[in-house]
């Protein structure tokens, strides 16, 4: 399967990235301090000074450490592996850290612009928990639901931590600059057009014969193993794949025009997405016909992938 | 956010922060109420490990009987208060409920909400102790309370204990000097938010000419001088000094006033020791003067009042300095009827039960000393308590005083001892004044301080005169003979621990070094006051500052000192360079200096090559250090650094 990769420059977040904010315990934590010191001046009571005092240090100095459990972070961008309508997209994100501290407790998450509260609780329960040990580096796994055809885009990433003392939140965001392609989900129950139906314009062809010997074809990726012609290998003449008379290669084409029948634009997409693996699984040779892209016949993987990927980024008929 | 039950890692580490809060609570809660707290704890853990149900919705049973014993326990707790939220029933409930909360802390929310009262539960034991000790097992409950919050949020994979407690400690520790600078520039207010008397400040200077109860507390607290004394020969012993001051006749119930009566008979010879002294009495604003009780001798000016108190014509503005005569056993004889009779006098219908049980000690004996042996006796087998932060008494002062709170200063036994008195038909009166005096070995002089006010009470016998009786040194003799709260070393003849076997010069030097650092916590950190905090200021050149001033300072301190903090943990958020690289670094630098900088392309041993050719007299040494550099690098052989360090050090490399 064909991979999309986004590689850019790290991110690293410098001090003016990260935001940091008290949380609702750290609040209640406040508020506790001001109860502690009310106290104190009332019964001036000067160890009830001190203690106060002290917890609203504790309080500034786990601001210094939680902030600084962000600063420095830096993202390296995030590869996906293109899926199927319906499926899971998964985004492995990768994240690294210079200095000699382990970055504890990070949380991330995809976090777009403008989210209403019922979003942002629904996001803020996805997210992924990480850890990035002493000048480590980390892969995190992000997953989102593909629901629709073509790129699907990570957006705007979140990445934030209570740590140590959890009384006050750090966040920062990193542009994800990474999408997903997502093909159309193979649905349809239209065989495959075969010779037989080459009356209704489909090309088909067969090479007929018996099991000799027909020659040799250099390697296409997707080939069968036990056809390699090892002993070719062998004399150092490349990767060649034996070819029999008999066993021969059926050769259809998967066109748009054959499916009048469906009418919406996504049914035929579909159809055509069952179509390219159906033929695909069965080893033949296949071209593609939607209007204003044609690929021609091949096979193997590639050939796979480059068949969807024109499906998944088809933009309509004329 | 939501995480599932609580581990019983997390369980046991929060118990035992609360079981170490709680701990010097211990001693002074119900037997009851502390079995039954361990057990909560107890249970609590046997139910994170699964050996035991939970009160929880699932056992409805035990969850019914948790809710009849937070009910259980609030009612036993208010009744044995009578209903009064003070400070022990105030800390009590807040122990039962608690350790009930503690059976039903499941979710995240719930381990903070105890946890943060670990916190608070510090607070209260400074209520009833701020001693060093206290401070410091305090700060290690912060430490450990800390832990448990961080253990919280550290991932499984680092949780190690050593390590959870040295974080606990650095963010501590980062915390203290933030801690300090507020302590030192936060404004203190000179008068309380609510609660406490409302006169409290405008007499803080000393004794003022009527007594209200809860007043000498606040003196209690203040560490300024009153007065000093110099001796002329001999000095009496600590149990001795009683410096007399306003005599209290005339109580309304709850404050002591002043009488007036003719002058005493003029002085008669009186047996026993002469000690003739001078006092230098800081101002007070108010007239009367101090002296050792009783006082036979006076400078002219000053004026003695009939009951042996000491006046000045006008109000003492500055430092006043006058000499007396004193006789420790002069007899104060003389009864006029309208002495009698105000030093008999009730209130009117107050103090019933004191009444009542003065009347049960008449009934036994009329004779005088018998009744007073009667209510020290009272005191003595009563259960009472000398407390500097007694429970206020918004009632009849003296009837709940002695059979309710039972907890004072020497004003409440003072007052309440006088009442009994009268209340037996013994003629008595208030005496206030001070109590004890600190030799000072450097001024030889004696000092006495506003901590050291005190009262007592005087009964009249017949053919003896007025005799002192103190209701304090019943319930706390060290009070007497060692001084308000053992807070100064007192010359080593004073004190007990002097003579308690172990003598000797280490001892002595560690004794009055404890007690000097007491001495210094007493005075820098509890008797760090408003008057204190503008003095400090005074001494470093800030006549007129003002709160909104320590505000501003306190809040610039703040930042730089966070700014500060910062700067430091940024240093190590850096990369750290690798150290071979720095050294080599350095090498190159010195090349660089003298215009033969390293490209960024070339390699170490092409370096050395270019160098070499251009400069000949430079050429070994730098082959040299840059063969140890690759050695180091890219060697098998082990190398020590240093031994490129001193190498590159050495190397100084001129100008042609």
């Amino acid at each position: 399967m064909s991979e999309v990769a986004a590689p850019a420059a790290p991110q690293r977040l410098d001090r003016h990235r990260v935001y940091i904010l008290p949380n609702g315990r750290g609040v209640t934590f406040g508020a506790m301090v001001l109860v502690i010191l009310i106290g104190a001046i009332n019964y001036d009571n000067a160890l009830g000074y001190l203690l106060a005092f002290l917890l609203f240090g504790l309080l500034l100095v786990a601001m210094l450490h939680t902030y600084r459990n962000l600063v420095g972070l830096a993202y390296h961008g995030a590869r996906a592996t293109a899926v199927f309508v319906g499926a899971e997209a998964v985004f492995a994100c990768h994240f690294d850290t210079p200095v000699q501290l382990p970055r504890l407790a990070l949380k991330i998450g995809p976090w777009p612009a403008g989210m209403t509260r019922d979003v942002r609780r629904r996001q803020a329960d996805a997210q992924v928990d990480f850890d990035l040990p002493a000048a480590g580096l980390m892969q995190v796994q992000l997953r989102c639901v593909a629901s629709r055809r073509g790129w699907l885009p990570l957006g705007r990433l979140r990445v934030h931590s209570v740590y140590p003392l959890g009384l006050l939140r750090a966040w920062a965001y990193f542009d994800a600059a990474a999408s997903c392609l997502v093909y159309p989900a193979p649905h349809g129950h239209l065989p495959l057009p075969y010779v037989a139906s080459s009356a209704t314009g489909n090309a088909a062809h067969h090479d007929l014969g018996s099991d000799e010997f027909a020659g040799l074809r250099p390697y296409v990726p997707g080939d069968p193993v036990r056809a390699i012609a090892w002993k070719t290998l062998a004399r150092e003449r490349g990767l060649m794949i034996k070819r029999f008379h008999g066993q021969g290669t059926t050769r259809i084409v998967l066109s748009w025009s054959a499916l009048t029948g469906l009418a919406d634009v996504e049914a035929r997409l579909a159809q055509l997405c069952r179509w390219v693996l159906d033929a695909n699984a069965a080893g033949f040779h296949y071209a593609l016909e939607v209007p204003g892209l044609r690929r021609d016949f091949g096979h193997g993987h590639d050939h796979r992938d480059a068949c969807l990927r024109a499906l998944a980024l088809f933009d309509g008929p004329p | 956010m939501s995480r599932a039950a609580l581990s019983s890692h997390e369980v046991l580490s929060v118990t035992t922060v609360l079981l170490l809060a709680l701990a010097p609570h211990g001693a002074r809660f119900p037997l009851l109420l502390d079995v039954g707290f361990v057990l909560a704890c107890g249970w609590r853990y046997l139910g994170a490990l699964g050996h035991l149900p939970l009160p929880d919705r699932e056992h409805r049973v035990l969850w019914l009987a948790k809710l009849l014993l937070t009910l259980v326990a609030s009612v036993a707790i208010y009744i044995a208060y009578h209903g009064k939220l003070g400070r022990d029933s105030g800390v009590e409930l807040l122990a039962a409920l608690l350790g009930l909360k503690l059976l039903e802390t499941r979710t995240p929310r719930d381990y903070y909400v105890v946890t943060l009262l670990c916190y608070f539960l510090v607070v209260t034991n400074f209520f009833y102790s701020q001693t060093m000790a206290t401070a410091l097992y305090m700060l290690g409950v912060v430490i450990a309370a800390t832990t448990v919050l961080i253990q919280y949020n550290t991932p499984a994979a680092y949780r190690q204990p050593r390590a959870l407690l040295r974080l606990a400690t650095t963010l501590t520790a980062q915390a203290l000097p933030l801690m300090l600078l507020a302590f030192v520039l936060f404004p203190r207010l000179p008068a309380p938010l609510w609660g406490l008397p409302e006169d409290a400040f405008d007499g803080v200077t000393g004794l003022s000419e009527t007594m209200t109860v809860g007043e000498i507390t606040r003196l209690g607290m203040s560490d300024e001088i009153a007065f000093r004394v110099q001796f002329r020969a001999a000095e009496p012993a600590p149990r001795a000094r009683y410096w007399r001051g306003p005599v209290l006749w005339h109580s309304d119930g709850r404050t002591w006033q002043v009488g007036a009566f003719p002058p005493p008979p003029a002085p008669h010879a009186a047996p026993g020791q002469h000690y003739f002294y001078t006092v230098t009495l800081e101002p007070h604003r108010k007239r009367w003067l101090l002296g050792l009780d009783v006082v036979t001798g006076l400078d002219k000016g000053i004026v003695q009042t009939g009951d042996y108190a000491l006046k000045s014509p006008q109000a003492v503005r500055a430092r006043l300095r006058y000499a007396l005569e004193s006789t420790l056993d002069y007899p104060m004889l003389g009864l006029s009827d309208a002495e009698r009779s105000a030093a008999l006098a009730l209130p009117a219908g107050l103090h019933p039960r004191a009444r009542a049980l003065a009347a049960t000690w008449r009934k036994q004996s009329a004779a005088a000393a018998d009744i007073v042996a009667d209510a020290l006796r009272f005191f003595r087998a009563g259960k009472f308590y000398y407390s500097l932060t007694p429970p206020t008494l918004p009632g009849d002062t003296v009837d709940d005083f002695l059979f309710n709170t039972r907890e004072g200063f020497c004003e409440h036994y003072a007052s309440s001892f006088v009442v009994l008195m009268r209340a037996a038909g013994v003629p008595a009166r208030v005496v206030t004044g001070y109590q004890g005096g600190e030799y000072n070995a450097v001024g030889d002089y004696m000092v006495v301080r506003q901590r050291d006010a005190h009262a007592w009470a005087e009964v009249y016998v017949q053919a003896r005169g007025w005799l002192r009786v103190d209701p304090t040194a019943a319930v706390a003799p060290e009070r007497v003979s060692r001084g308000f709260a053992d807070a100064k070393p007192r010359g080593a003849a004073a004190s007990g621990l002097a003579r308690t076997g172990i003598s000797g010069r280490y001892w002595t030097q560690l004794r009055d070094s404890f007690d000097a650092i007491t001495y210094g916590w007493n005075q820098w950190v509890l008797g760090y006051t408003s008057q204190q905090q503008h003095s400090l200021f005074a001494t470093l050149g800030f006549a007129a500052i003002d709160n909104g001033l320590l505000v501003i300072a306190l809040t610039i301190a703040l930042a730089l000192m966070t700014t500060t903090l910062a700067a430091l943990l940024w240093r190590t958020n850096r990369p750290r360079r690798d150290p071979l690289s720095a050294a080599y670094g350095v090498f190159c630098a010195k090349l660089a200096r003298i215009g033969l900088a390293r490209q960024p392309s070339e390699a170490p041993l092409a370096y050395a090559e270019r160098v070499a050719n251009t400069r000949a007299d430079l050429a070994a040494e730098v082959r040299a250090i840059t063969q140890i550099y690759s050695h180091l690098r890219y060697g098998r052989a082990k190398l020590d650094i240093q031994r490129l360090r001193r190498r590159v050090a050495g190397f100084r490399p001129g100008r042609r």
